[in-house]
């Protein structure tokens, strides 16, 4: 495999681009470059999900996610086998509307691909003072993924948890958990899952990683699999304009 | 430390209204002043006493070659290298789709190899073909003066000094064309740049001292082939000549962009301007020698105005008319001496009497008597650049930020003929942004998100058209239903907590003049005399009357300011052979 080395804002600028042309203005598209961003800094191949991501979803297609239940300290979303990268932003901005009202929100979303798009979210709650948390469970390897957060800091924990009695049909949905107090994640998930005590918890990347990650690309650089790079490119250049005769009178010479 | 934004809140109310300081016209009126990233640049490297040396200058008759200085700051080192190469004349152009240059040039951090300097050989003449180490902070390239460049060699070769009206004409020997920073084209990061070369930590201070270091070659290169050329003959530029000689600047509408993409930033650069000229205002009073040293800058800056060589008719007008209102203001400022008790009173004759041109640089002369306020604010602030949406804000509340803050917005009917006829985007080539017509052009649904007052009239309709029986109270829920509208809102959320940083103006409006964009940006660079082009694009003059490298260490007067022409006579009596 072939890397290009590029600078951090080279790939911010050039998500952009990618994220404005294949989603055009009718999405925060912004928002979506900078989660895709904030993944491939911390080493969560970001810019390889978004180029599985929009292979398997048409440009400027219903990215929408449906409202299925809003009741007190509960949101249910259905995102209709999408990505949770296009409405990650969304829901976080409902389930932190919905804490600052009721103190306490437990969103879930079922029907959900690429859930690790809705940790760059977590940071958000912090900020805000609240402690969060997220996990889902991937049954064919046998493990729930959790991460947490609590106010002021600035990366989540981000664990993996092995889990001997998960059968295929224990697809969980992805839960979101904001609170004003701290959340036991992990007590959270086993009683909703049922098999207490029959767990392994691995630490998958602490906030201390995910923040040496960045320091090191602030220093160095990113290295993009070259033809990742020139594939976000070729999408990034569709929002630029032929140039003709004419369009150079635009430039003003 | 300085807290700045403690300060502002306790002088509020002697703040100008963004809706006077944040029309584009006026915006376009700005003139750079003390703290402009040039000037700041400058008093850092004289008062660290940086030293910059020459440590290769392989070139040969015609100047063709490498040249490297050395700079040593207190901390660091870092070197500026040099690529000047033949360029034959009808490849050059000011444009940024050109491929070819007389000079490319980069400034990076650390010592290096002979290894290294090959990697930059083969790199840095390529531009934006090429691709940078890590450690490269700038890359940037400049074109030669046809106006000027001949004509001073040809000078120093025969023994002659160049004539200063010839050189004022143009004011520089080269031009730059692009200068790239912030992590472009593989470069050091801003974050790289900030927390470990922090000789540079000041936005834009990296750029503007490579400008500062392309003007000293284009001195030493001239110097250098005028000796080559005529050694029994030939003299050395003289150094008041070489102070008076800038380096020249041709800017167009990639600026523009940068300017509505950034408005934490805008609000930072214009916030210090007013904060800077709200407390002198309220805060000295104008004594004998405040009021001379006042009116000689006056004075000083209806000179400099005088001077200007433009064949743009209007701007020629613009220069022709401040200069004529200085020297009445100047006029005034002798008759009513003895009455100016407050500087309010000077800013009120101005405001009544005279055009915003020439009100701009009244406040930038004013904050230049005072530097001991000015510089009390010169440190600038971190700007962390988030734009976050607050989503438990009622629609209500984001009602009444629309209606209040972004009043001027809804102001303008987007049905009418020319009010939605502009848009933006950016070209194949090179990216470089344009304007197009939306009944000529191609590339609408291309365009660029550069309409702010539009969005937020779409946001606003949108709110509008919300029936009570739709259940939308927050703006989670909103922009749930409308995520179209999610980044406009979070931008009103986050600049509604500021006094300026909107540009309040049309951008899409068939007569908008994208040069007013251009003109603030380059104020606060520091860049002086404007030579429009036309309405998209400028020359202009950076470093003119700044000191040049051997100047550093010596004690230093900040007071390259509105620069006029030295006197020809004094020039040729310092002439060194």
């Amino acid at each position: 495999m072939k890397f290009i080395r590029i600078s951090i804002n080279e790939l911010k600028a050039l998500l952009n681009r990618a994220c404005e042309s294949h989603y055009g203005h009718q999405y925060d598209y912004e928002d979506l470059a900078y989660i895709i961003h904030w993944l491939e800094l911390h080493n969560l191949e970001g810019v390889t999900d978004f180029l599985k991501i929009i292979n398997s979803a048409p440009q400027k297609s219903d990215l929408s996610t449906d409202l299925a239940e809003n009741q007190e300290q509960r949101l249910k979303f259905n995102n209709n086998g999408h990505s949770i990268l296009h409405v990650a932003s969304i829901i976080t901005d409902m389930t932190l509307a919905k804490c600052h009202q009721e103190q306490f929100c437990h969103t879930s979303i079922k029907d959900f691909m690429h859930p690790v798009t809705i940790l760059p979210n977590l940071i958000k709650f912090s900020q805000n003072g609240w402690h969060a948390s997220a996990w889902w469970a991937e049954p064919e390897r046998g493990l729930a993924q959790i991460a947490n957060i609590s106010p002021e800091q600035e990366y989540p924990e981000y664990k993996e948890i092995k889990i001997k009695e998960l059968s295929p049909n224990d697809k969980s949905d992805l839960n979101l958990i904001c609170s004003r107090n701290e959340i036991n994640s992990l007590e959270s998930y086993t009683t909703i899952h049922k098999n207490n005590n029959r767990h392994k918890t691995t630490l998958k990347i602490s906030a201390n990683d995910f923040k040496e990650s960045y320091t090191d690309k602030i220093i160095n650089g990113l290295n993009i699999d070259t033809k990742n790079y020139r594939k976000l490119s070729q999408i990034a250049d569709q929002i630029l304009v032929e140039a003709s005769e004419q369009s150079r009178l635009g430039a003003g010479e | 430390m300085h807290n700045l934004s403690q300060e502002i809140t306790e002088k509020r109310e002697h703040l100008r209204d963004p809706s006077t300081v944040m029309d584009l016209k006026r915006l376009g009126s700005f003139y750079p002043y003390k703290l402009s990233f040039m000037r700041k640049i400058i008093r850092k490297i004289s008062r660290e006493k940086w030293t910059i040396n020459l440590s290769v200058f392989n070139l040969d008759k015609d100047g063709f070659g490498e040249a490297i200085y050395e700079i040593k700051t207190p901390k660091n080192n870092y070197h500026f290298v040099v690529f000047a190469d033949f360029l034959d004349s009808n490849l050059r152009t000011d444009r940024v789709i050109a491929e070819a240059w007389d000079m490319t040039v980069t400034l990076r951090h650390g010592s290096f190899n002979q290894n290294e300097l090959k990697i930059l050989r083969q790199n840095v003449p390529l531009q934006e073909q090429g691709r940078m180490p890590s450690n490269c902070i700038v890359l940037s390239r400049a074109n030669k003066s046809s106006r000027n460049f001949k004509y001073v060699i040809d000078q120093l070769s025969s023994g002659e000094q160049p004539s200063i009206k010839r050189i004022n004409e143009v004011g520089y020997l080269y031009r730059t064309t692009a200068v790239y920073g912030s992590g472009k084209f593989g470069m050091a990061d801003w974050e790289k740049v900030r927390l470990h070369y922090n000789d540079f930590s000041e936005p834009f201070s990296a750029e503007m001292f490579s400008c500062f270091l392309i003007r000293q070659f284009s001195l030493d290169q001239t110097d250098h082939i005028a000796s080559m050329r005529a050694p029994e003959t030939a003299v050395k530029l003289n150094d008041d000549i070489k102070r008076y000689i800038g380096i020249g600047n041709a800017t167009g509408l990639g600026m523009a962009p940068f300017l509505i993409k950034h408005p934490l930033l805008i609000n930072s650069w214009i916030e210090k301007r007013e904060f800077a000229l709200a407390h002198i205002i309220s805060s000295t009073k104008p004594d004998n020698k405040k009021l001379n040293e006042f009116s000689l800058l006056v004075k000083r800056a209806s000179t400099h105005l005088q001077e200007i060589s433009t064949e743009n008719n209007a701007q020629k007008k613009i220069n022709k008319d401040a200069s004529n209102d200085l020297t009445s203001i100047a006029q005034w400022l002798t008759k009513e001496r003895s009455e100016i008790k407050d500087w309010r009173q000077l800013i009120k004759y101005v405001t009544n009497t005279y055009g915003i041109e020439t009100q701009e640089i009244i406040n930038t002369i004013l904050i230049e008597v005072y530097p001991k306020e000015a510089l009390a604010i010169e440190e600038n602030e971190i700007i962390d650049e988030k734009y976050e949406l607050t989503p438990e804000m009622s629609l209500a509340d984001l009602k009444n930020i629309i209606e209040s803050k972004y009043k001027w917005a809804l102001n303008y009917d987007f049905k009418s003929k020319d009010a939605d006829t502009v848009f933006w985007y950016r070209s194949e080539e090179k990216m470089e942004p344009r304007l197009g017509d939306r009944n000529i052009d191609n590339g609408e649904e291309k365009e660029i998100l550069i309409g702010i007052a539009r969005a937020v009239e779409q946001c606003y309709s949108t709110m509008n058209s919300l029936t009570p029986e739709i259940k939308i109270n927050t703006v989670a829920e909103f922009v749930f239903a409308f995520p179209a509208h999610r980044q406009i809102i979070r931008r009103m959320q986050t600049m509604s907590k500021t006094t300026y940083g909107e540009i309040q103006a049309n951008l899409l409006d068939k007569n908008m003049l994208p040069i007013h964009l251009l003109r603030c940006k380059l104020s606060f660079f520091g860049v002086g005399k404007f030579d429009p082009k036309s309405r998209l694009w400028v020359r202009n003059t950076m470093f003119q009357g700044a000191p040049i490298t051997r100047d550093i260490g010596k004690e230093y007067a900040d007071d390259w300011f509105f620069p006029v022409m030295p006197n020809e006579k004094l020039s040729k009596e310092n002439e060194i052979h």
